[in-house]
């Protein structure tokens, strides 16, 4: 290449070497100017974790607002029929009048007397349901058998293989002539088979009769205002569902659950706005007096910050105290914002300190802003941010700690259900119907979830004023 | 190093001093009779006993008694075992606590920085998507859940394998302390996964890396002796609020695993209003944690050159 | 014509952002002969730097990606095709310093540890010789008390010290090539002179290229001994140094110039270049430097301009800009070098 070659230009024609002309230059292209919050807004909005979160956080409040409206059930009502039951629809149930009680039927002239021997024993001979069974009762009878000097009722899950099979001893009763039983042993819809072994008072019979019986939804009488409805016995009326079980006493979770979110979010909202709203007050005096009332006040944040919180949480609530009837959520509130102030309150004097320096409000001050103006004008508007963001973050750790005290019992107080307190009130039966538990853990986890979430996504949005990443 | 040692000691034992301040002086704003919660006394014996407890001294002279035998580590006898020291419950239930935090710790550091040096080798890729969801989750689910859960999940496993693989609770060997050491430590572990993961993201864009790379010194050396010391430092520092949150939440582990800690006597005192062991404990976790942060400081100091040296 | 020791042709880089992809690097051709120094200068942003970085494989990928290019160094292939060659050996061969030597200095390891790492991966020196290599390094690089100021850390250290410790460590293994980017920007001014003397002795000591950095003409003219002058992602103008202060024949580096305070000149008071470089993210159509240029005509705004060849230096190296001025159709400005013979390939 480095001997010489033809120089060559590019043909073009002279025109091209005109001035270039101003109408022909690039004309400035100017962003639209948008305000700082509707970039906020679209930064939010097209971050899809964070803006799904503000859509789980509506659905919440519209769940805890409007949801009780809907689902009009009593959560407070226990209904020992239902205790510790699975998600169920409802469903027909039939209306027994149980208030006369049952009376063992007795054959009046049995003039038999026992035999000694029990294996000469026959089996019963003609069990036989009484009435329609219902899981309220389950009422059977049979003809006496002769020699006997009582009798075995025993319920099984199944059709029973042997004499040995016979399931769970519901009854013994004593004498040839009492022939019959009723069962109200926590009945399930579904099929039991019912066996009568007869005695001679002190040894069981080889052999048994066993009757099928299929157990149907049955309501008491005397229940049915509760649950709304009416009707007479052997009517069939239309059960209540519960979508999401009842809890161990019979209450229906998700009513619970409803009424729980407007005590779990109600404390889980407002302390962080009361202790925000505190800190920033103290942290923007603090910060706008300065000198020495500054660090005397930083002295108290630092004291605060160094207590063990949940610790003092504890202490303050047993403190406070809990006279009778109440429910427990004001001191809970309380002791909240007692010890939750000194965050928000160190983050607002950091930064009122920086913009107090800042030029455009020592201009303002210059042009004879006064004081309220300033902080409001000024002061306040720059730390909107700021404080916005951590009153997101305190959300969910609110909500923590109400189900953390809760759950060790010095939170809310029953019957006021808090999700907290249903945890613990679904701990105890965990082992054998866990959805007591998992429900409201759910709750917790999804309202937590999607503050932590939402959090994130408005500290992003937020940061704009930081500039963007990269050169 | 002696100035800054002695200045953080100094400002530990002040801070000792209001948490025990402010225990005593919420604890006297109880309403009603800590003497009378359980049985009618009669006058003899409320005496003697408000006698015994310094009950009938006035508040200021209760306060400096108070100040003297916390000072002596004397935390006073149980309202409700009378024949127990506050003492003999602390030595004899915290070693439990503290093994089973120390096992939680172990856990949650050597998680959080495996995980996060995980999710930042692989930034914004599908493991780092997946471990960053876990960590949300784990931040947000409660511990007490996640411990019956677990203890529901031990239950099945037992019961697949038809054998005791865990023990479902209880205390004694290190396989009692290994799931609730673990759910103990897993909101922590989630936290140090996620302080880490942005800590070596900070510092694999730090200029030092580049000059590193530049040296010619392999990505392996430059992860370990160049990012990961840097990284690790501001891990160190919150150390201390995480051994504050692996105390408390002991409370809630030690209750759901029936493990005899003193997180879990702490809660039985609590529902049973016994004012000494509250006052006693909540004074000698405090003055516990202040320990822990103060010692961490220190453990900083040593870690980082710049506050070592100067 | 020498061999050069360093060739770059046409190496584009570009970075994938959320808003898209920023050309940062459009296409930059050099050269760099063995025991030369070239300046690149340019605004803050041209991509002075990312080109050298990519060439050592320094910029982060993602966002940072190589999109076309070749390069050699000694023989042997850096980058080829837009891919980055396996072979590369960074620090041996060619040694990089870094413009803010306080945040370029892993704050947490010994300086003497620091500077012993390349030595102990290329040389194979044990712990200990390279411990002693590390003190005689500290010392020719003028650091008073080495054996023991190589036991402390970067925080004990000035900025002028860290940065000769950065050029004891670049230089411990004696590198060909040197790569100081902007290596005086975030020194005093007094340490700058200082910095700057003792590159050139290390230079002249180990005969070695180097390529430096820089937005500072005043440097330039003291240290180089020829000039590329990067505008929006390209190089558009190559020549020595003498030409470029002297002939300059494209109006960036006329503007470069004549924006430098000149003490003589009476109240004149500072020239500057009006307008902003552009958006490098948005297509360029015709020459970047257009829309800032006092002399700009229609083909400017429509066609980007080719490398111009213009006379070769004194001694013989190619030099050429990147100007439709150059070409002979194209109006005469008086204070502009439009001595181009024709189209070159755009490299020095």
């Amino acid at each position: 290449m480095n001997e010489a070659t033809t120089p060559m230009f590019p043909e073009l024609p002279s025109s091209a070497f005109a001035p270039l002309s101003l109408p022909e230059s690039e004309p400035l292209r100017q962003q639209p100017a948008a305000s700082y919050w509707s970039d906020v807004w679209r930064k939010l909005r097209t971050n899809r974790r964070a803006f799904c979160s503000l859509l789980i956080i509506l659905m919440l409040l519209v769940f805890t607002l409007i949801g009780p409206l809907l689902w009009p059930l009593d959560p407070a009502q226990p209904n020992l029929d239902l205790i510790s039951r699975g998600p169920t629809l409802g469903g027909q149930a039939q209306v027994v009048d149980l208030s006369r009680p049952w009376v063992v039927p007795q054959v009046t002239s049995w003039p038999v007397s026992p035999v000694s021997n029990a294996q000469t024993l026959a089996a019963p001979v003609a069990i036989a349901l009484v009435e329609p069974a219902t899981t309220q009762a389950v009422r059977i009878q049979w003809d006496p058998v002769v020699g006997a000097a009582g009798y075995v009722v025993y319920r099984n899950d199944h059709q029973p293989e042997s004499n040995q099979d016979l399931g769970l001893p519901l009854r013994t009763l004593f004498g040839g002539n009492q022939v019959g039983h009723e069962d109200r042993l926590r009945l399930r819809p579904g099929t039991y088979w019912y066996s009568v072994v007869a005695t001679n008072g002190v040894d069981e019979s080889p052999v048994y009769t066993t009757l099928a019986v299929d157990v149907h939804p049955g309501v008491r009488l005397r229940d049915l205002p509760q649950l709304g409805r009416a009707g007479q016995a052997g009517d069939f009326v239309e059960l209540p569902a519960h979508p999401l079980g009842t809890d161990y006493l019979g209450r229906d979770l998700l009513a619970r659950l409803m009424h729980g979110a407007r005590v779990s979010l109600f404390i889980g909202l407002t302390a962080p706005l009361l202790f925000v709203a505190l800190g920033a007050l103290y942290g923007g005096v603090s910060g706008y007096i300065g000198g020495r009332t500054d660090r005397v006040l930083m002295a108290v944040v630092d004291f605060v910050i160094a207590l063990p919180f949940l610790l003092f949480m504890i202490l303050f609530k047993i403190a406070f105290g809990i006279g009778p009837g109440e429910s427990g959520i004001l001191p809970l509130l309380v002791a909240l914002v007692l010890l939750s102030w000194p965050g928000a309150a160190r983050l607002v004097r950091g930064q009122v300190l920086q913009v107090r320096e800042a030029g455009y409000v020592q201009a303002a001050k210059l042009l004879g802003g006064s004081t309220l103006y300033l902080v409001f004008r000024h002061l306040l508007p720059s730390t909107f941010g700021v404080l916005l963001v951590a009153l997101t973050f305190a959300v969910p750790s609110a909500i923590f700690t109400e189900a953390f005290l809760s759950f060790i019992g010095m939170g809310v107080v029953p019957p006021t259900p808090s999700w907290g307190s249903m945890c613990n009130d679904g701990m105890k039966t965990m082992m054998s119907h866990p959805h007591e538990l998992i429900f409201p853990a759910a709750m917790i986890s999804v309202t937590v979830l999607a503050f932590n979430l939402f959090g994130d996504g408005l500290r992003d949005a937020l940061d704009t004023q930081l500039g963007e990443p990269g050169k | 190093m002696i100035r800054y040692l002695v200045r953080r000691v100094l400002g530990g034992l002040v801070t000792v001093w209001f948490i025990a301040t402010a225990t005593f002086f919420a604890m006297h704003a109880v309403p009603g009779d800590p003497l009378l919660n359980d049985k009618a006394v009669t006058p003899e014996i409320r005496a003697n006993l408000e006698a015994r407890y310094g009950l009938d001294q006035p508040i200021l002279t209760q306060y400096a008694i108070f100040l003297g035998h916390m000072a002596r580590g004397d935390f006073g006898i149980s309202f409700t075992q009378k024949n127990r020291s506050v003492n003999d419950i602390i030595r004899e239930h915290f070693p439990v606590s503290a093994a089973l935090g120390v096992l939680a710790l172990v856990f949650a550091a050597s998680g959080g920085i495996v995980w996060g040096a995980l999710t930042a080798q692989y930034r914004n890729r599908l493991p780092d998507a997946v471990i960053m969801f876990l960590v949300i989750l784990a931040i947000s689910v409660p511990s007490f859940v996640v411990a019956a859960l677990a203890q529901l999940g031990i239950l099945y496993v037992n019961r697949w394998f038809d054998a005791s693989v865990l023990p479902v609770a209880g205390w004694g060997q290190l396989r009692h302390a290994l799931v609730p050491a673990l759910v103990l430590g897993l909101g922590t572990m989630a936290f140090l996964t996620r302080l880490m993961r942005s800590s070596l993201l900070d510092v694999m864009d730090a200029d030092y890396i580049k000059t590193a790379r530049a040296k010619g010194v392999g990505p392996f050396r430059v992860f370990w002796r160049h990012q990961l010391r840097n990284a690790v430092l501001p891990v160190v520092t919150v150390l201390g609020p995480a051994v504050a949150g692996i105390t408390t939440g002991g409370f809630v582990v030690e209750l759901v695993f029936a493990i005899p800690g003193l997180g879990r006597y702490f809660v039985q005192a609590v529902q049973q209003l016994d004012y000494t062991v509250i006052m006693g404990t909540t004074v000698f976790y405090g003055a516990f944690l202040v320990a822990m942060v103060v010692l961490i400081d220190i453990l900083y100091g040593l870690v980082d050159p710049r506050i070592r040296l100067q | 014509m020498d061999a050069a020791l360093l060739e770059v042709r046409d190496l584009k880089v570009v970075f994938d952002t959320a808003d898209g992809t920023t050309h940062a690097v459009r296409g930059v051709s050099l050269s760099v002969r063995a025991g030369e120094t070239l300046a690149v200068v340019g605004e803050s942003g041209c991509g002075k730097s990312v080109s050298f970085q990519s060439l050592l494989g320094l910029t982060p990928t993602p966002p940072g990606r190589i999109l076309d290019g070749s390069a050699v160094f000694n023989g042997q292939t850096l980058i080829e095709n837009g891919t980055l060659a396996a072979s590369v050996q960074r620090g041996r061969d060619i040694g990089m310093i870094f413009q803010d030597p306080m945040a370029s200095m892993n704050p947490t390891m010994r300086i003497g540890d620091q500077i012993a790492e390349p030595l102990r991966i290329h040389q194979g020196l044990s712990r200990r010789a390279a411990h002693q290599r590390a003190i005689q390094l500290l010392q020719q690089v003028r650091i008073p008390e080495p054996a023991s100021r190589v036991r402390q850390y970067p925080f004990e250290f000035s900025g002028g010290m860290l940065q000769r410790a950065m050029i004891a460590m670049a230089l411990g293994v004696q590198p060909k090539l040197l790569i100081a980017d902007e290596p005086t920007t975030a020194l005093d001014v007094t340490i700058q002179a200082q910095i700057l003397d003792l590159l050139r002795g290390m230079k002249a000591g180990n005969n070695m290229a180097m390529v430096l950095i820089t937005h500072d003409l005043g440097v330039v003219a003291e240290t180089a001994d020829r000039v590329a002058v990067m505008y929006a992602g390209e190089v558009v103008e190559s020549t020595d140094v003498e030409s470029a202060f002297e002939r300059p024949a494209h109006p960036y580096t006329l503007g470069l110039r004549q924006s430098i305070p000149d003490p003589g000149a009476a109240a004149g008071g500072l020239t500057t270049i009006p307008g902003t470089p552009p958006d490098l993210s948005q297509p360029i159509a015709g020459c970047a430097y257009a829309p800032r240029c006092p002399y700009a005509m229609r083909v400017c705004a429509q066609q980007a301009p080719p490398p111009f060849d213009l006379p070769v230096d004194e001694h013989g190296l190619r030099r050429w800009s990147r100007c439709w001025l150059q070409h002979p159709k194209a109006p005469r400005i008086k204070a502009l070098d439009q001595s181009a013979r024709g189209v070159g390939d755009g490299v020095a």
